[in-house]
């Protein structure tokens, strides 16, 4: 793998990022709608003020001029991300769009990334082991756990989840990211907190991705134990603890290495909803209030910050496919 | 137990369980491999020949079970061994150099690293020795060790890989080493190249092999001893340069004919009629029969048994049994 | 295997965590645990008038020099020591010694900042100026004509003036009084801003600036001079300590309180359930609601009316509804018990089709002579079927309407599609229309377009569901009228307007009143705060709400019945206690006026933290 290559596939990627860019700048302005009504409603009623002034107070509150023209609203848009900067919020605008993601993307990525780990090595496992004894009672309650846990939404086993074990039993909090009583920083309390919090969002990704990992993995494992090499290698003595984890598994995992980028960017944009059942203060919850509030600064800040984690993350799936895998060379 | 012989196959027969129905693969044969011999066994494919030799590294694979036989090897049945004596039993007894040599290699791994895991299971050995002989053995074969060693498989070419295969096989010193159709794939001569190779290790490092092949003008060329298979049975054993001679049994005599030979006209080969039978529904008494231009009304109702027809000979056809030889 | 120990590893860690976690609860005495929203961090801020706001941090934090609980319109003083209305002055003194959470002393200069920067409040179009006397006295100089005297008390009980600390925003306020100091006085009352300024454009958009500005500049932590002072947000919890310096301390018989954000409300019906939180507002469908009380023995729920009813409006821009008889002929199709059933089982139906006013409210302002007069537009389809007779419908033989010309309708009622109740309500409506005769399609869409859809050029449907009278800020029903007449209801109705000259964008709605004259609607309702005399303020609200309801502009499903649930058991103080055992618990709204004013004040949407200022709540030992 030549420099050159490596550097073409990052010019690709570069320009992926700027189409997302243009995307979602052009499909954003394309969704009707817009949330001063209610907004103005609620606002008239809480300070006391007519209709007329509170539309009045929004509109200047609002840091959006919808009268702007689209090619000078880019531009702007532009020339600010070309600084780094992806603007203040429309709705909140003490905030600035970076401090946002900044303040949410850590909590995302820790659940993800948890998550992600556990539920991907378990799946494994246990698809390898599915492959390698087919006639055990392994592989009918591995599938039907998965057909369970992939008809029934996510966030449906959140609220069970929430229901069994917070309010039921009480043995986990019902929702948040750390114990309000502790102080954040690096202190043994705040960790333990941070985990002891995550627990339930990591265990719903666990058991929602875990199965899709598993028959993944097992179709991946029930065509490699066909290859002669697996055969071979049992004719040379090779034990079937060797042959399982070095041979199949690391054979059968290889094609899922771009499935788990894939899998991790859409983790973290598609959590709005499992985070606001666990008021998890991630970048999904930001996302969905930025949806509510249409506060398309946020919206569209999110969204590019989320496609180029997931472009950067294909990326570093390619490259790594190709570190792992000898055969794969990366081509230009 | 013959000393003279390795390896002593008794009424084996393997069946595989498929959604339409069994099919026999190896159906009561019994075989001897004699030391310091090339036995080769000869058969259209799915005659059974790979399935019988991958019994002998206990290594038949799903669906296929043994139903029933022994193979014996120093007078104890493989067959009956624990796991743990099965494992060391492969490879340090008997190695094989499998039909796609080419797919018989880890992808992800080094060959070097390969070979020193294989070495690693059955016994403790320095990695610089394991790399030492293993760099020999590449050496025997014509390959650049330094340069094989570290390589992918998919770095090297087919032929390259028969022979690291074939190199491979050696790395324990091996009683008895398989090979199953070791140049198909190959061109004809890389082929030529691979089996000088082969008998130069036969002779040199004296070892047992057991060549399957499609083409008996192949193995005529290596083998002292053939098997004949034919749907699962082996209907033929002898000498080569006696079984040339004279065969025993119509399905050889075809084999034979329809080899191309430096010494024949190429337009002389005639070519067995028919195909190859359905292992699902094998025809009633000798399986060989629809396409035997000798058979009679016996060899539709009642299979043949193999018997001697000479020193050290078996055949199956009835035709032997009426003293009918073949011309 | 790596791979193995590390996912022996991550398990064990969560495994740990739980177990070391497990059982470790905060010290809950002299606790209230409540719920609500607010903006998470890094979005919350102190600043209450910034997106947002401080979140249900705002009533225990912030206050006013009053505190009106608006489904009453009974008034406390807070920080007001004493009211004097004489002539256009109104003089107020504040109670001495009060300090903001931060220490400062809070002052008359406080209130007047409070004015200054928001003083689009609707009391500064009424009044001239407000002076600072001294420290604890402040003068509200009013207009003339001026508003009556209650109706003052209203306006200024309307307002939480302790929000804008002068020694916190001292920059904005001063750049705000400069600015209106550039403001002439104008008697042109379509020119009429705050203070009787004319508000010039280029003042505007600096006024506007430095509000925004403002809106930036807000402390990290609410600043308000309330019982509890925030000292802990996160995204899920929010924990305020009690002001040790607050004004009535030794009323407040709690050390702290918890807020949890439950995100949705089954999280807070699932929260209050397991006991976690000691109170919920609300009142759900019935089957959820016995289940509560079911469940967890420890609960009451009080029900109490809201100042406000679900209802449809007519657009009188899409004929035929631009026909009175024709909108009557409807209102009598609807059979409003079975639409209540769903939409609000506890909700109160009426018998108009729609006054500007809550049903609980007609019989308060209206005479019962006037009330006969008005007509009843109970459950009728026969009378409906007369009323499209009488103007040359037909009904054919598949059963459905014809118009004079022989078309058959198809008409659409918009509704915001997140709002369960009023999509259900209106599903409802819908259904009786179309079995009636008038095929009727119901077209829930996304809130954000619901209401430039229903109200722009013509409007896309031809009935919108929505609060049809609000009286949010305070009762006296001049408040739900304008809001009707005025506010965004009549912009669905679509209500005849002057499209140009000098009254353009008024109401140009002139119509027979109960005794035949003509009432000019803008003119009444733009006169109704000066009435100084009760019977005339109580004539004009007959008479609008006579004309409203005989003009069908529009349907009220119910009146909403909103309410609370409270944990009894861990919390005492709450009202009807003896009433418990009789209603199982689930008590009904109430009919004595003592009960209406002690359950009204539970909620704090009504009446704020009312019950925690008057020393009423204490912990349970």
């Amino acid at each position: 793998m030549t420099l050159v290559i490596v550097l073409k596939r990052i010019g690709m990627a570069f320009v992926t990022v700027c189409l997302a860019t243009v995307m979602t700048f052009i499909l954003l302005r394309l969704t009707p709608g817009n949330a001063i009504d209610g907004w103005a409603r609620d606002y008239a009623t809480q300070f006391g003020i007519t209709l007329e002034e509170a539309y009045r107070r929004i509109a200047a509150m609002i840091n959006y001029n919808p009268n702007e023209p689209l090619h000078e609203q880019f531009i702007r848009y532009i020339s600010g991300l070309l600084q780094g900067n992806l603007g203040v919020s429309m709705v909140y605008q003490q905030i600035t769009v970076n401090s946002i993601i900044a303040n949410a993307m850590p909590w995302t990525i820790f659940v993800a990334t948890i998550s992600l780990l556990i539920s991907f090595v378990i799946g494994m496992l246990l698809g390898v082991r599915m492959a390698w004894k087919r006639n055990s009672i392994l592989e009918p309650s591995v599938s039907l756990f998965t057909v369970i846990t992939s008809a029934i939404p996510d966030f449906i086993f959140a609220i069970l989840l929430l229901v069994v074990f917070a309010y039921g039993l009480d043995w986990f909090p019902v929702n948040g990211a750390y114990d309000p009583f502790v102080t954040p920083g690096f202190n043994i309390d705040f960790i333990v907190s941070v985990l002891y919090y995550a627990a339930m969002p990591i265990l719903t990704f666990v058991i929602t991705n875990i199965g899709g990992w598993a028959l993944m993995m097992k179709g991946n494992a029930v065509s490699i134990l066909g290859e002669d090499y697996i055969i071979a290698a049992k004719a040379r003595g090779i034990s079937d603890s060797v042959i399982m984890n070095r041979y199949v598994m690391k054979n059968a995992m290889l094609p899922m290495i771009t499935m788990l980028a894939v899998t991790f960017g859409g983790m973290l944009g598609g959590a709005t909803l499992i985070e606001n059942i666990f008021q998890y203060p991630g970048i999904g919850y930001f996302l969905g209030e930025a949806t509510r509030t249409r506060d398309y600064t946020v919206m569209q800040g999110i969204m590019l910050f989320l496609s180029v984690t997931m472009i950067v993350a294909n990326l570093i799936a390619d490259l790594v496919y190709s570190k792992l895998d000898p055969r794969i060379k990366v081509e230009g | 137990m013959n000393e003279n012989n390795i390896i002593e196959i008794r009424d084996l027969s393997i069946e595989f369980k498929l959604r339409s129905g069994t099919i026999r693969a190896v159906d009561h044969v019994s075989l001897d491999i004699p030391k310091g011999k090339v036995t080769a066994l000869v058969g259209e494919s799915g005659s059974g020949k790979s399935t019988l030799a991958s019994a002998i590294l206990n290594i038949v694979s799903a669906p296929g079970t043994i139903k029933n036989g022994s193979i014996f090897l120093n007078g104890e049945d493989i067959l009956r061994y624990n796991a743990n004596r099965l494992r060391h039993y492969r490879w340090s007894d008997v190695s094989m150099v499998f039909q796609a040599a080419q797919n018989a290699l880890n992808p992800v791994m080094r060959i070097g690293e390969q070979m020193i895991e294989t070495v690693l299971a059955h016994k403790k050995m320095g990695k610089p020795e394991i790399i030492e002989k293993a760099s020999q053995l590449l050496d025997y074969v014509r390959l650049e060790p330094g340069r094989v060693l570290k390589a992918y498989p998919h770095e090297l070419s087919g032929g390259m890989k028969q022979r690291v295969m074939i190199a491979f096989s050696l790395l324990l010193d091996p009683q008895l080493v398989i090979l199953d159709e070791p140049t198909t794939a190959l061109d004809v001569i890389t082929q030529d190249y691979i089996f000088d190779i082969l008998l130069k290790v036969h002779k040199e490092m004296n070892i047992t092999m057991l060549l399957l092949s499609h083409d008996i003008s192949v193995v005529a060329r290596v083998a002292d001893r053939i098997g004949v298979m034919y749907a699962g049975k082996i209907v033929e054993l002898g000498e080569t340069f006696e079984m040339f001679e004279n065969a025993k049994h119509p399905y050889t005599a075809g084999l034979i004919q329809a080899a191309p030979s430096i010494l024949d006209d190429v337009s002389e080969n005639k070519s067995i009629k028919g195909s190859s039978p359905n292992l699902l529904n094998l025809p009633t008494g000798c399986a060989f029969h629809p396409r035997c231009e000798f058979s009679t009304d016996l060899c539709k109702l009642e299979q043949p048994r193999a018997i001697s027809v000479g020193k050290d000979r078996l055949a199956a056809c009835h035709l032997n049994e009426k003293g009918e030889m073949l011309a | 295997m790596r791979a193995r120990k590390l996912k022996l590893l991550l398990l064990s860690f969560v495994l740990v965590a739980t177990v070391v976690l497990n059982g470790c609860t905060e010290d809950n005495t002299k606790v209230f645990r409540d719920l609500g929203g607010w903006p998470k961090p890094p979005l919350f801020q102190g600043n209450p008038f910034a997106s947002g706001g401080v979140g249900q941090a705002s009533q225990y934090t912030f206050e006013g020099l009053f505190q009106i609980v608006r489904s009453t319109d009974k008034i406390y003083k807070r920080l007001a020591e004493s009211v004097e209305h004489k002539g256009n002055e109104t003089i107020i003194k504040i109670r001495p010694g009060v300090t903001w959470q931060d220490g400062k002393p809070f002052t008359s200069k406080d209130v007047w900042s409070y004015y200054m920067l928001n003083n689009g409040v609707e009391i500064t179009k009424h009044l001239t100026s407000i002076e600072i006397v001294d420290d604890t006295t402040i003068t509200f100089k009013w207009q003339e004509p001026s508003p009556f005297t209650e109706m003052k008390d209203l306006f200024l009980a309307q307002d939480q003036q302790a929000t804008i600390p002068y020694h916190l925003y001292g920059k904005y306020i001063d750049k705000v009084d400069e600015l209106l100091k550039q403001a002439k006085k104008t008697d042109d009352p379509n020119k009429k801003g705050p203070f009787g300024l004319e508000i010039t454009d280029k003042l505007r958009k600096d006024i506007d600036k430095n509000w925004q500005d403002f809106l930036t500049a807000g402390p990290k932590m609410p600043v308000g001079t309330g019982p509890f002072i925030v000292k802990k947000v996160t995204a899920s919890d929010m924990i305020l300590e009690k002001n040790e310096n607050y004004w009535k301390v030794e009323n407040i018989h709690f050390d702290r309180i918890f807020i949890k954000n439950p995100g949705s409300d089954s999280s807070g019906l699932a929260l209050l359930k397991s006991g976690k939180i000691d109170t919920y507002p609300g009142t759900p469908p019935r089957d959820i609601l016995e289940n509560m009380l079911a469940t967890n023995k420890d609960l009451v729920h009080y029900r109490m009316f809201d100042p406000a009813t679900i209802g449809m409006v007519f657009n009188l821009d899409k004929p035929p509804f631009d026909n009175q008889k024709f909108r009557q002929a409807v209102v009598y199709a609807l059979d409003r018990t079975k639409i209540r059933e769903v939409g609000n089982y506890y909700g109160q139906e009426a018998d108009v089709s729609m006054t500007g006013m809550p049903q609980s409210e007609l019989t308060k302002w209206i005479t019962p002579e006037n009330r006969e007069t008005m007509t009843k537009f109970t459950y009728n389809p026969d009378k409906a079927g007369e009323l499209l007779t009488e103007l040359g419908w037909k009904k054919g033989a598949d059963g459905n309407w014809a118009d004079p010309s022989g078309t058959t309708p198809n008409f659409i009622i918009g509704v915001s599609g997140g709002w369960l109740q009023a999509v259900n309500s209106a599903q409802i409506a819908a259904e009786q229309m179309t079995k009636f005769g008038l095929p009727t399609k119901l077209l829930a869409v996304d809130g954000s377009v619901y209401y430039n859809n229903s109200t722009k050029d013509k409007g896309a449907y031809h009935m919108s569901v929505d609060w049809v009278d609000v009286s949010w800020g305070f009762m006296f029903p001049w408040n739900s009228l304008r809001n009707f007449y005025w506010g965004g209801i009549g912009n669905m109705a679509h209500l005849p307007k002057f499209k140009d000259g000098p009254d353009k964008g008024k109401l140009n709605m002139k119509l027979p009143g109960p005794d035949g004259q003509v009432v000019d609607i803008e003119k009444t309702l733009q006169s109704m705060p000066y009435l100084q005399k009760d019977e005339e303020r109580k004539d004009a609200i007959f008479k609008l709400a006579w004309i409203t309801n005989e003009n069908a502009y529009g349907v009220g499903f119910f009146q909403n019945t909103t309410g609370y649930f409270e944990n009894v058991k861990t919390i005492k103080g709450w009202p009807r206690e003896d009433e418990f055992e009789k209603y199982d618990r689930s008590l009904p709204v109430p009919t004595e006026p003592d009960d209406i004013d002690a359950v009204s004040e539970i909620n704090f949407g009504f009446g704020g933290i009312t019950y925690f200022v008057e020393g009423r709540l204490s912990p349970r030992e």
